[in-house]
């Protein structure tokens, strides 16, 4: 389920918070980047969990395999650590 | 970090308030002076609010239950490079009827609402003034 107006402004205000890089982008470009994107985790839920693997698909939550897609996107722009990373 | 600075928030607004005596010299045509850097913004615009609340001695006010006058916004845009420092003008048209020798509180918060306010990330203010002219 998509998020309201008020989740992806909060979405929004935390990105920019964590942010370091550079950004020249405004507020409104931001914005508009955040709801595409929950508009893109929405429209294709189900092609992902097309993609998962039956063996985890059949018998994980939604709420795990959001997490799971969450943690390797994390992971993947390097803002998930680990145990492992010491 | 050698420097004090106050983070001003992109989405929430956030402000501080200091206290002074209005120097004696003070005439009229109060400027605000907001020298400023970005944490990572580095294009669009960012935007600034100020506000005073004066009394003078012998006025018949509660300073515990006074407000601020109006407030006076200005906006510019930010410098192309993080870090670098920047100064925006505020023409404090609502001024309280400021008058030299009053209690002054100013306001500064950054007008996260206001049009000109796009740049993205926390503002980082390290220093403001208000010139006048001089009797």
């Amino acid at each position: 389920m998509a998020l309201d107006s008020t989740n992806r402004a909060l979405v929004g205000a935390q990105f920019m918070r964590e942010n370091a890089e550079a950004a020249t982008y405004s507020k409104a470009e931001l914005a508009a980047a955040v709801a595409a994107a929950d508009d893109w985790a929405d429209a294709n839920a189900a092609a992902y969990n097309t993609a998962l693997p039956a063996g985890f698909r059949t018998k994980a939550t939604t709420a795990q395999k959001a997490a799971l897609l969450c943690f390797v996107i994390q992971r993947r722009s390097g803002r998930l650590r680990v145990e492992e990373d010491g | 970090m050698y420097l004090l600075q106050l983070l001003y928030d992109a989405t929430n607004v956030e402000w501080a308030t200091w206290q002074f005596r209005m120097p004696a010299d003070y005439a009229s045509a109060p400027v605000a002076k907001v020298q400023y850097k970005m944490a990572s913004a580095t294009a669009n615009g960012v935007a600034w609010d100020v506000r005073l609340a004066a009394v003078t001695d012998g006025d018949a006010t509660d300073v515990d239950a006074k407000v601020f006058a109006a407030a006076n916004v200005a906006s510019g845009t930010v410098p192309g490079t993080a870090g670098f420092i920047d100064e925006i003008s505020i023409t404090l048209t609502n001024a309280d009827s400021l008058a030299a020798g009053d209690f002054v509180v100013v306001y500064l918060g950054r007008a996260t609402g206001d049009a000109g306010d796009t740049a993205t990330g926390d503002a980082e203010m390290v220093a403001l003034a208000i010139t006048y002219t001089t009797v």
